[in-house]
């Protein structure tokens, strides 16, 4: 009976394997938690400080009520200044007093809860100071009054603390210093961190002095919980009263302002909740841990993010919201995760509520802080429009200090996370936890532009942007800082639309520390602005970034709110459509270019056009990276987008054209299949198919065909091909007899696989102006290439082992690499222009001619289809880079690369994301999706693979790259030829270029010398020069080119005489390939493989590098099997005879050969 | 120290090969900021080659390292040189087995063919295999008869005595390399002729099926 597989089946097993991998992943769990244990003895160290604070915290003396003059004549005097919140209260107008009274001392946070964790930059203790309730009234919450009030009394402890520490001789290493607190401006405390004590001199020698601890701590001071009436404080209620004269204004609502006030009276009801919550749950502390180390490596902090950050969930949110989620926190308050829960089911319980819950448009949580056991938690239908986890006991809501943006990073991180979590076929613990997402933000953003403020329209600009920061817009935002980032937010967001998935906006170089004599930071920029620039970073949605509409509301006589929305903010760029539906429609029309993205120039616009003109936006290095890929010589080809594939496809269409003809022939066999298997046709050829291009060495596209099956191929292989030949040449007279007029067509020889000399290929170059390279296989080929190595001796049964994988990748798995690289390119719209500039840079670097371009294609895919923990790539320069740290930190001899060739799994993530509690919904689609990806047993398949192959090769002398998919498990069809020394220098190339663009930045510099080769490295450098430029006839054309002038020397046909066209055609090919072939035992030479794009402005230099191989390097024993051009030192021992071989090349490259360099040696 | 001074030489190896140099010619882009010597010297190894079995293989010397593109026209004019030094002739017949690019290392039609692997036992077909392997980067230097082998070895031994002798001063014989033109190179991109290419498969075929047709 056949075996239906149900969704049942699938999700039993794939319970059975997460259960397994749960275990594995404990075990990960455990060693990871034991690396980022802090020392007890830090902890004891600066535990002895604290308690020493503590006293001296008791010992300040307390004051008596102060007017407003009085403070200020007091630190008049003294050498600490008020760190007063804007705007600074005025003696005439302040009637309240301020005053001093000793504070209740409290850990909080993860020290208190002790669920802080070793980090390498060290970490920061709170210790919160709660003022007594005595020194407020009621109303002080209104118009920064209890602020102010803070503000002194920060300033009158640090004065006195100061004092306390001069007195026991501390002053020499303890810092004070004052700070934000989660850069809030509105909360002003005192830092404390120590300086390094001097061993040899005893300066700041002290048993006080934490300073090895790495720890720093905040004095935080809090108001005392319900001071204030919490319902006054909600985020719709307006607390600071801007006097103005129409009565009839509603004030704004003050939410930040509402946040930093209610939320700096309840620190200890939280830290009370979650440590009851820590009691009741075993894991409680590893799942905090946990949560804390994911949200570091992406970035996210508890700082608000409003000022610009990934800001506002930190571990506390993240440990909140898994309290809440043991409390209930489904959509009937049933509990999402259970108390005997394992650390990684309440990590992974959290991810999946973060993934797959809707906490701003359509939803919120709501919780009791003090909860008895009748209030559980509750995830509530209806959204807030900001992102919404809502404690009911104080009114408060935890995620105040997220942005929607910032929420929608989270929550797609959460749900990458999740699909790693439930992969359970790759290990993604080290994707999980160990890489730093956001180390870099041109790996981790796909666009990245910093906005700055042009100084020579300086003031105008400054004054046009302070004018726009109103009374009203101070109190909704605070600052100028966070208002300027909402705002460009908001315009970018909307502006861009569907175009990209997330925004991040980041104020680079803000200053959230001060001295204690300073009232508050000073400011980073111009005109009191407190940032250098602004950096706006986006992750792209490929299938529409590039799109040239961009769609406004239906048109309508009675113009809507929505199409007036629309008309203001575009202003003249709006423009009515009429569209193929024969809607008209209210939409902006962009212009696609080859050097930059659409993006850049819609961002560019609406900026100029929402701020002012003076704000400059700079995107150098993804024009830079865009003019690195070759341009063709196109109709309108500098207008055409990086993801524009029609020159493809106009080849494709000229192939289909001639698959017709060859497929309607009457011959001896009849044609069985015509496979297309050339680079032009997965969209990769590193040059676009230009027609009647034909010095471009991918001009001639590949073609697999294919006859019915026959029993009369010969049984031998040089006859089998002379008869393939003698099928082709049927083929070619009746091309020539029945179109003749249109197609010409002629011969050559084919060298591509190796002792196999008698391959000939028939090339067809169509009316289109392509050419195509057809050669056939048959069912015959495999057993010969086989027989061979069965019949072969020993010595040479590994070469003709290589003869087979080279046909097998040749003519067998072909059509189904190009099938599948061209599927995903659809899918990846990024893949075709970043293996195009991979291809570039390995050229540019010499590699590529070492390397097959299906080796190449694979490593390329590896950032799209394994992006894990990263997005796929969303830009050239992203998806480039991404593959650069790959290659960088690809240790090839213990890691297989396995790839998943399928499409991207948002599809899948989509019919995941259940809601909570639905139980599994596999529907048939997902089944299938499933289904086409690597199952457990073929990955594992391919991992003993890999393991069978280092076990004979441990340091991977013979192999190095492992790559394998469900159309390769062998993982070496591809790389059993690839020298060493060539794949070591790869990793090495990336590991530079790497290092080089974290230290200097991308600009064009550092891109510049990213394509430089280093011909240094190499031990002689042989310079040649073609006596014909092959750059214009190869279809490129350089951006500053006059492109008439390009296209003159662009053949505009093929010669009537088929073998003039050789003489645009790149000699030094052959010329390297054979002095590898002569040398093959002692030099590996490189060379450009496109010298129509690495051979200088005409495209006729080429260079030889020569790597002379290690063993002879040394002197030699004289044996007859040496295999190297020797000269002899005695009677024994010979050495490699430079000179001599320097000779052979001269004479061999003759007129070629330009010069003679030498480096090492 | 003078260039010249560099030049030091050795005879015999201690496997009994004899070392002949030769002195390179100048080339324009070979100039003496590449390090080069003015007097650049290729040496190619030689012994007497003895292989009793095989008749094809008798006269022959041994050859390590001829320079690049020799052929047989050209080191038939190198050793007469040689020998006229020496007032004496040898007749050169061929190289044998000389695959200086590898292009034939492994002969795949022989492999391949199942005529063979079916009627010749396992230690046949690799004894017949062995027997055509010479290592890469060596050559035989197939000579008409024994007298002539005799005369050039005999003339090349007294070469190397010579230089043995006067070292730098010796009266050295000039390699001149055969040297490709640029349309060799771009030659492999060319046509095949039509006609040649009809021919050369119906004359194979031919061939094939007279080969099948006796091993039935």
């Amino acid at each position: 009976m056949k075996h239906n597989t149900t969704a049942q089946d699938i999700h039993i097993a794939r319970e059975t394997a997460e259960l397994f991998k749960s275990n594995i992943f404990k075990l990960q769990i455990d060693e990871l938690l034991e690396q980022v244990q802090i020392k007890h003895t830090h902890i004891l160290k600066v535990e002895k400080f604290l308690h020493k604070l503590y006293d001296m915290i008791q010992s300040v003396p307390e004051w008596q009520e102060q007017t407003l003059g009085n403070v200020e004549q007091f630190f008049k005097e003294s050498f600490v200044s008020v760190p007063f919140v804007d705007p600074k209260p005025i003696s005439a107008s302040t009637k309240y007093k301020f005053n001093f009274k000793t504070p209740s001392v409290t850990l909080i946070g993860s020290f208190a809860l002790k669920a802080g964790i070793y980090q390498p930059e060290g970490s920061s203790i709170d210790v919160l100071l709660t003022m007594p309730e005595e020194l407020f009234d009621r109303k002080d919450f209104l118009n920064f009054r209890c602020l102010h009030k803070r503000s002194v009394y920060l300033a009158y402890l640090t004065h006195h603390l100061s004092e306390l520490l001069k007195s026991e001789n501390m002053d020499s290493f303890i810092k004070l210093e004052y700070s934000q607190f989660n850069d809030d401006v509105l909360l002003p405390i005192l830092k404390l961190s120590c300086k390094k004590p001097d061993q040899g001199s005893k300066r700041n020698v002290s048993e006080y002095n934490f300073y090895k601890t790495k720890f720093s701590i905040n004095l935080v001071i809090g108001f005392p919980y319900k001071a204030f009436d919490p319902k006054k404080l909600l985020p719709s209620k307006n607390c600071v009263r801007v006097a103005t004269s129409d009565e009839n204004v509603v004030l704004p609502p003050t939410p930040l302002y509402n946040f930093s006030i209610l939320s700096n009276s309840t620190h200890e009801v939280f830290l009370k909740y979650l440590y009851k919550t820590k009691k009741q749950t075993d894991s409680f502390k590893e799942a905090t841990i946990l949560g804390r180390l994911w949200l570091q490596q992406r970035g996210f902090s508890p700082k608000i993010s409003q000022s610009g950050s990934l800001g506002g969930f930190g571990t506390f949110e993240f440990s909140i919201l898994m309290a809440v989620l043991l409390n209930g926190g489904g959509e009937n308050a049933n509990k999402i995760l259970l108390h005997g829960f394992s650390s990684y089911q309440l990590f992974k319980g959290v991810i999946q509520y973060l993934a797959t819950m809707d906490l701003c448009d359509g939803g919120n949580l709501q919780f009791h802080s003090e909860n008895d056991s009748a209030s559980a938690s509750k995830y509530i239908n209806e959204g807030f429009k900001t992102p919404t986890i809502f404690d009911k006991t104080t009114k408060i809501n935890i995620l105040s200090k997220m942005t929607i943006s910032s929420y929608q990073v989270l929550k797609k991180y959460a749900q990458e996370t999740l699909l790693m979590l439930t992969n359970v076929v790759q290990d993604q613990f080290a994707n999980i936890f160990l890489t730093d997402v956001g180390k870099f933000d041109n790996i981790k953003y796909d666009l990245c532009y910093n906005i700055s403020i042009s100084k020579t329209s300086n003031s105008s600009t400054l004054s046009h942007l302070l004018g726009s920061f109103g009374a009203m817009e101070r109190v909704k935002f605070v600052t100028i800082e966070n208002y300027l980032a909402h705002k460009i937010t908001t315009v970018a967001k909307f502006a861009l639309g569907d175009r990209i998935r997330l925004i991040e906006v980041e104020l680079v170089g803000q200053n959230h520390r001060f001295p204690i004599n300073k009232r508050k930071p000073h400011p980073a920029g111009q005109g009191n602005l407190n940032f250098e620039f602004i950096k706006l970073k986006l992750i792209t949605n490929g299938s529409e970034s590039e799109k040239i509409v961009t769609k406004g509301p239906i048109f309508s006589e009675d113009p809507s709110q929505e199409a007036v929305a629309f008309k203001n903010f575009w202003g003249a760029k709006a423009s009515l459509r009429r569209f193929k539906d024969g809607s008209i429609t209210h939409c902006c029309i962009w212009s696609t270019s080859a050097n930059q993205p659409v993006i850049t120039s819609i961002l560019d616009f609406i900026l100029k056009s929402h701020f002012s003109d003076g704000i400059h936006i700079s995107d150098n290095f993804t024009k830079l990276f865009h003019e690195l890929l070759p341009l063709p010589n196109l109709p309108a080809s500098s207008n055409t987008s990086v993801l524009n594939l029609s020159s493809f496809y106009n080849l494709k269409k000229s192939f289909d054209l001639l698959y017709k003809i060859i497929f309607k022939m009457k011959l001896p066999l009849s044609v069985r299949s015509i496979q297309p298997v050339g680079s032009a046709f997965r969209y990769t050829s590193l040059c676009q198919p230009v027609p009647f291009a034909y010095s471009d060495p991918d001009f001639f596209q590949e073609v697999v065909l294919e006859f019915e099956t026959s029993q009369k191929w010969p049984d031998e292989i040089f006859s089998l091909e002379k008869s393939k030949t003698a099928f082709l040449l049927k083929i070619q007279e009746q091309l020539e007899a029945e179109n003749g007029d249109r197609y010409r067509s002629f011969f050559t020889r084919d060298e591509s696989i190796p002792y196999n000399t008698e391959i000939m290929t028939l090339q067809i170059l169509t009316p289109e102006g392509y050419g195509f390279k057809f050669r056939v296989l048959t069912e015959r080929d495999e057993i010969l290439y086989l027989r061979a190595i069965s019949n072969a001796r020993a010595e040479v049964k590994s070469s003709l082992e290589n003869t087979f994988l080279k046909f097998n990748a040749k003519y067998q798995a072909s059509p189904r690499h190009t099938r599948t690289i061209e599927n995903l390119s659809h899918t990846f719209e990024f893949y075709s222009p970043v293996v195009r500039l991979f291809k570039k840079w390995l050229d540019s670097h010499l590699l590529l001619g070492h390397l097959s371009e299906e080796l190449v294609e694979l490593i390329a895919m590896k950032p799209f289809v394994e992006h894990a923990p990263f997005l796929v790539p969303g830009s050239v320069e992203n998806g480039f880079l991404k593959l650069l740290r790959f290659l960088s930190q690809w240790n090839w001899r213990e890691d297989p690369l396995i790839l998943d060739l399928t499409k991207s799994d948002e599809e899948l993530s989509n019919s995941l994301d259940t809601s909570i509690g639905a139980g599994p919904g596999f529907d048939s689609k997902t089944i299938k999706k499933l289904s086409e990806r690597l199952t457990l047993s073929q990955y594992k398949g391919i991992q003993s693979n890999f393991h069978n192959l280092r076990k004979s090769d441990p340091n991977g002398l013979t192999i190095q790259f492992f790559i394998a998919s469900k159309n390769d498990p062998s993982g070496i069809l591809y790389s059993s030829d690839v020298p060493l020394p060539i794949a070591t220098r790869i990793t090495a190339l990336a590991k530079v270029a790497l290092n080089l663009i974290q230290i200097h930045g991308l600009n064009k510099q550092t891109i510049d010398l990213l394509f430089t080769p280093a011909v240094k490295d190499y031990d002689y450098v042989i310079q040649l020069q073609t006596p014909t430029p092959l750059k214009s006839s190869s279809g490129i054309l350089e951006i500053t080119e006059f492109k008439n002038l390009a296209s003159s020397k662009l053949p505009s046909s093929f010669p009537s005489d088929l073998s003039k066209m050789s003489e645009l055609m790149d000699p030094t090919y052959h010329l390297v390939k054979y002095l590898n072939m002569k040398y093959k035992n002692s030099v590996i030479f490189s060379s450009h493989k496109y010298i129509c794009l690495n051979g200088g402005p005409d495209g006729n230099k080429n260079v030889i590098t020569a790597l002379v191989k290690p063993m002879f390097k040394k002197d030699m024993k004289f044996r007859v099997n040496i295999d190297g051009n020797v000269a002899p030192i005695d009677a024994e021992m010979v050495k490699l005879n430079r000179d001599s071989i320097f000779h052979e090349i001269a004479s061999f490259g003759n007129d070629m050969i330009v010069s003679f360099e030498t480096y090492l040696n | 120290m003078s260039e010249s001074a560099k030049f030091h030489y050795v005879k015999t190896m201690k496997s009994g090969f004899l070392v002949v140099p030769f002195k390179l010619p100048k080339h324009r882009a070979l100039k003496k900021d590449a390090g080069l010597n003015n007097n650049s010297f290729h040496y190619v190894y030689i012994k007497k080659h003895v292989n009793k079995d095989n008749e094809e293989e008798k006269n022959c010397l041994f050859a390590i390292n001829l320079p690049i593109l020799s052929n047989t026209e050209f080191i038939k004019k190198v050793f007469n040189d040689i020998c006229s030094k020496n007032d004496t002739i040898a007749y050169i017949e061929k190289l044998l087995q000389y695959d200086e690019f590898g292009l034939e290392e492994i002969d795949l039609s022989s492999l391949t063919s199942d005529l063979m692997s079916n009627k010749s036992s396992e230690d046949e077909q690799a004894k017949m295999n062995e027997n055509r392997y010479t290592p890469r980067n060596t050559c035989l230097i197939k000579f008409v008869d024994e007298s002539s082998l005799e005369n050039c070895y005999s003339s090349i031994k007294k070469y190397c005595d010579l230089i043995q002798k006067k070292k730098e001063k010796a009266n050295f014989i000039e390699w001149e390399y055969v040297s490709p033109s640029i349309t060799t190179f771009i030659n492999f991109y060319k046509p095949i002729d039509i006609d040649y290419l009809k021919e050369d498969i119906s004359l194979h075929m031919k061939i094939f099926e007279e080969r099948e047709n006796t091993a039935r």
